[in-house]
C-alpha cells in the first residue's frame, strides 16, 4: 500500500533535499514508495546503493552471486578488507541497513539468468544495470522490455564510461545500439578489464542521480541519447540513439 | 573524400557508406556504434547511409565492465 505521509525521523533526514526547488515532500514520498532492483555489486553499484539508500529509495533489491575480493577494493568502495569472503549482498544490505534503517533491502545472491528475470522484474518500479558482462546486459534488455520496465544502463572500460536510460519514454533500447555483443571479447572476467577506480564511481552516480529524477519525475532523462565520459580529456558528450527499424 | 574517425583523418572514396568505412578500417560491424556528428546511426542503415567530406565520424565500443 502506498504510503502518503513522512514521520518526524524522516522529515528530519531528509530535509536539504525536501527543501529543493520543485522536490518538496511530495518527490520524497515518491523515493519511500519506489522499488528499485540494481543487478551486480561491484564498481558501478557501490555508489548508486549509498546513494539510493540516503536519498531515501523504499525498497532496493541487490543482485550479485560473488564474493568480496581484496582485488575488487580499490574501486567497489562499498566493502572493507575484513568483508573479504563474503557475499557481496549480504555486506551490502548490512551496511545500507545500518546507513539508513527505514529503506528496505531484498538479496539474492544469485546470477540473473533467462529464467529468473521475469519474475524479478515483475517485483521492481526500475532496474539499474550494474553488471560487468555482455550475456546479462542482453537478459536485462528482453526482461525489462517484456516487463515494461525502464532501466538504466552503464558500463566502463579503462578511463571512460557510457550511460543511457532504456525502455523509457522513447522506447529506445540496448539493441538499438549495439544489436549485437562483439565478436571477440578480449577477457570476459570483468576482474581483468583495467579501470580506473574513480570511472565506475563518477558513472554509478550518474546511474543513481537518473534513478532518482525517474522516481520522483524531476529534471530532463537521459531517455534516447548516450553518454559518454572520458576522464583522460575530462570529457563528456550526448549523442542521440537512432532507432532501429 | 577525407572523414574524421575518432579525430583521426581517413581518406576513403567519395560517397562511401559506413558499412564501407568499416570494411576499409577491417573493423567488425558487432559491438559497435557509429556516429555522424551528434547522432548515432542504427546499424540496419549502415549499408546505405552515405558520408560526406570532413563528417566526423565517431566509433563507439561496446564495453561490459561494471
Amino acid at each position: 500500500m502506498a504510503i502518503t505521509k513522512l514521520n518526524h525521523e524522516e522529515l528530519n533526514r531528509y530535509q536539504r533535499q525536501i527543501i529543493l526547488p520543485d522536490f518538496g515532500e511530495e518527490a520524497q514520498i515518491k523515493l519511500k514508495n519506489a522499488s528499485v532492483l540494481v543487478i551486480g555489486a561491484g564498481g558501478l553499484a557501490s555508489p548508486i546503493l549509498k546513494y539510493l539508500c540516503s536519498t531515501g529509495v523504499g525498497r532496493i533489491g541487490l543482485m550479485d552471486g560473488d564474493v568480496v575480493e581484496v582485488s575488487n577494493l580499490q574501486r567497489q568502495i562499498m566493502y572493507d578488507e575484513s568483508d573479504a569472503g563474503q557475499y557481496k549482498v549480504e555486506v551490502s544490505a548490512r551496511k545500507l541497513k545500518e546507513q539508513n534503517p527505514n529503506i528496505a533491502v531484498d538479496c539474492f545472491n544469485f546470477r540473473l539468468t533467462r529464467d529468473n528475470a521475469a519474475d524479478l522484474f515483475e517485483k521492481y518500479d526500475l532496474i539499474i544495470d550494474a553488471c560487468d558482462n555482455f550475456e546479462t546486459r542482453y537478459i536485462i534488455c528482453h526482461a525489462a522490455q517484456k516487463a515494461a520496465k525502464a532501466w538504466i544502463y552503464a558500463s566502463v572500460f579503462e578511463y571512460g564510461g557510457q550511460v543511457s536510460v532504456f525502455n523509457h519514454i522513447t522506447q529506445t533500447q540496448y539493441s538499438d545500439l549495439y544489436p549485437e555483443a562483439p565478436d571477440q571479447i578480449p577477457l570476459t572476467d570483468g576482474e581483468k578489464i583495467g579501470v580506473l577506480p574513480v570511472v565506475p564511481g563518477l558513472i554509478g552516480l550518474i546511474q543513481a542521480s537518473e534513478a532518482i529524477k525517474i522516481i520522483t519525475g524531476i529534471g530532463q532523462i537521459l531517455d534516447g541519447e548516450l553518454l559518454l565520459y572520458n576522464a583522460l580529456d575530462l570529457s563528456c558528450r550526448k549523442l542521440k540513439i537512432g532507432k532501429q527499424d | 573524400m577525407k572523414v574524421y574517425v575518432n579525430d583521426e583523418s581517413i581518406t576513403l572514396a567519395d560517397a562511401s557508406t559506413i558499412s564501407q568505412l568499416l570494411k576499409q578500417l577491417n573493423t567488425s560491424p558487432k559491438g559497435i556504434a557509429i556516429a555522424i556528428g551528434p547522432n548515432i546511426i542504427p546499424s540496419n542503415l549502415w549499408n546505405e547511409y552515405k558520408l560526406e567530406a570532413d563528417d566526423e565520424v565517431l566509433l563507439i565500443r561496446a564495453t561490459q565492465g561494471g
